[in-house]
């Protein structure tokens, strides 16, 4: 069974919208800018290049960079939600959205006051404003979706991992439609970790290149509309869920719960990995990371099997990852074409897989999208036409 | 559809807490408070059952998550954040407590961390379930929250607790349905977890130890999530 995508939105470096984002990627745009973190010193980031309004009125107490953020995905793809609810009713959308940052933004001035103050300050909100579920507070109030709503946080596979649920409330017939997506905002806390981890590269991220040192950080968000018995030009076909069991931060040498992965996603949507044209990778271009997952990907579609990496343009948006790539995947599904994968060359001989680094038109098949966490949690998605 | 019910842990803070043996010492002296709560119980719980660590799948539930660790790691980003601890870094992420028991487990299933305010418990309850209806056959439930820091004031003054379920598509002494809405529903409470984000999932806990049949609703508000428990002699 696959499920129709009726809708998407998205916003990130590269664009506010679908339509930007995708003319930016195919132009070969970067999505990343330079900027000074003290301590640290210059880093490239996929920060948004435009305004994002203050929320106001019921929503003010909500108001903070994440709950913008959400509340500009949500201007995007308003018009289809609101006909999925007046279609199917408000208690039968359900909402998923995947974060890692949550209000983190929020909390860390907060306590950037108290450090001066010992208070905190008058307009920080834990539940409102810090929590993870105040997002979906935010795009539940917006869009009327009344269904259940719950937020997954399991950092870089969140937002992949939030069409899993919305693939079984489906099939269980829970609702009729699920607004899912990902949502991760600009954080401090966020590129000092990484950095703590010593796997923030100082230049632009090369995503299975030779010369790769590390990731790139970037914010943003993508939303997308999964309805029942629907028209759409692109279908979630399957998922495939599973753990490593191996290190909190580092991947299975042998890209062991990557394989689980992408063989229950293919066993999911029922088809053969031959029925895959290319791999959308997670490709944060990290040494091990990218080692792992060309390993996995080889071990599973045999070598040489076309990988498209794009964290080199918009920057790794962690929570918001899993859902960013699948718009960046329906946009060029729908667009015919991929882009080359943006700092990919050149390209490390000793991986097993092709990496798209030229503009070509889109492989025949379905595309499988990676998404790779700490704490070793994985999710494969696969995406593509009507059946 | 129901599902059985085949046992239930609690811990609340100022309880007896056993490590348990599933967790080895070399990790679970990286662990958090909080996750080393969570493994303790889930060992608990598996003592009680007939429950394959290295198999079942885990939904882990938790309106903030590493709270703790993650208020001290901002402190940390204030004195001096070039120098951050790694190990508090990836330990304050909100899946933290199922990375560590995949681990310990050498668990290669489905797992997933949520949240969804004082929703969780239902929300967590609705994944356990659809889940089992799609082709899972046991699954952990684990909703867990800790005390507040300090830094952000007593005024919601819970305490950390834990709540475990092994949760079945085969027979057991109790059995819940899946989650729904429901106009009313009167349900047991845990007096010392007035405030907790994730207190409705104590009702489960009582109604499953007293063999008590009856609603138990998981979320709060007029028409509130809601299973059905029912006991099988």
């Amino acid at each position: 069974m696959t499920h129709p995508i009726t809708a998407w939105a998205a916003c990130n470096g590269l664009g506010a919208t679908c339509d930007a984002i995708g003319d930016a990627l195919c132009a070969g745009q970067s999505g990343l800018s330079v900027v000074q973190w003290p301590g640290l010193g210059p880093r490239p980031y996929g920060s948004l290049r435009f305004e994002l309004p203050a929320l106001s009125g019921e929503l003010a107490d909500f108001d903070c960079r994440q709950a913008r953020l959400a509340a500009h995905l949500t201007q995007g793809i308003l018009p289809a939600v609101r006909r999925a609810v007046a279609r199917h009713g408000s208690e039968r959308v359900g909402l998923v959205v995947g974060t890692s940052t949550g209000g983190i933004a929020h909390t860390e001035d907060a306590l950037a006051h108290w450090a001066r103050t010992q208070t905190l300050p008058d307009d920080f909100d834990l539940h409102r404003r810090h929590q993870m579920a105040a997002t979906t507070d935010v795009i539940g109030a917006l869009t009327g979706i009344e269904g259940p709503s719950l937020v997954v946080s399991t950092a870089c596979s969140s937002s992949g991992k939030v069409f899993g649920t919305a693939r079984r409330w489906l099939q269980t017939d829970v609702v009729d439609a699920v607004l899912v997506g990902g949502v991760d905002s600009r954080s401090r806390l966020t590129v000092y970790g990484f950095s703590a981890l010593d796997v923030l590269d100082e230049q632009p991220c090369r995503p299975f290149s030779q010369n790769r040192r590390g990731i790139n950080l970037g914010e943003g968000g993508a939303l997308l509309l999964l309805e029942r018995d629907a028209e759409a030009p692109v279908h979630l076909w399957g998922i495939g869920e599973s753990s490593d069991a191996h290190h909190m931060s580092a991947p299975h040498p042998e890209g062991t719960g990557a394989i689980l992965a992408m063989e229950r996603a293919l066993h999911d949507a029922g088809i053969e990995a031959s029925s895959v044209g290319h791999v959308h990778a997670h490709g944060t271009a990290t040494m091990l990371g990218d080692r792992a997952e060309a390993i996995a990907v080889a071990t599973v579609f045999g070598e040489g099997k076309p990988v498209w990496a794009t964290k080199g343009a918009v920057g790794h948006t962690l929570g918001a990852a899993g859902s960013t790539e699948a718009v960046l995947s329906v946009e060029m599904l729908r667009r015919g074409r991929l882009p080359a994968s943006p700092g990919a060359t050149p390209r490390d001989p000793e991986l097993p897989v092709d990496v798209i680094d030229d503009h070509r038109p889109m492989p025949t098949g379905l595309v499988i999208s990676n998404s790779f966490a700490f704490g070793g949690s994985n999710v494969a998605i696969i995406l593509g036409g009507p059946p | 559809m129901r599902f059985g019910v085949r046992g239930i842990a609690t811990w609340i803070d100022g309880d007896l807490l056993r490590p348990g043996q599933e967790v080895p010492s070399r990790l679970r002296r990286r662990m958090s408070r909080l996750s080393q709560a969570i493994a303790a119980t889930v060992s608990s719980l598996a003592e009680q059952t007939d429950l394959d660590l290295r198999t079942v799948a885990l939904v882990h539930g938790s309106a903030l998550g590493e709270i703790a660790v993650t208020a001290e790691l901002l402190r940390a980003l204030q004195d001096d954040p070039v120098h951050l601890s790694p190990t508090q870094f990836h330990n304050s992420v909100h899946n933290t407590p199922t990375g560590y028991l995949s681990i310990a487990t050498e668990n290669r299933s489905m797992s997933t961390s949520i949240a969804a305010g004082t929703h969780t418990s239902a929300m967590a309850l609705l994944e356990a379930t659809t889940l089992l209806r799609t082709g899972t056959h046991e699954v952990i439930v684990v909703l867990a929250d800790e005390a507040l820091p300090a830094v952000f004031g007593t005024a919601d003054g819970y305490p950390s607790a834990v709540f475990a379920m092994h949760v079945t598509t085969g027979r057991a002494p109790c059995s819940i349905d899946q989650p729904a809405r429901t106009s009313e529903a009167q349900t047991p409470t845990e007096q010392r977890l007035k405030d907790h984000p994730c207190r409705f999932a104590w009702g489960l806990a009582h109604r499953f130890a007293g063999r008590q049949a009856g609603p138990v609703a998981l979320s709060p508000g007029p028409r509130p999530w809601a299973v059905q428990v029912q006991v099988h002699r």
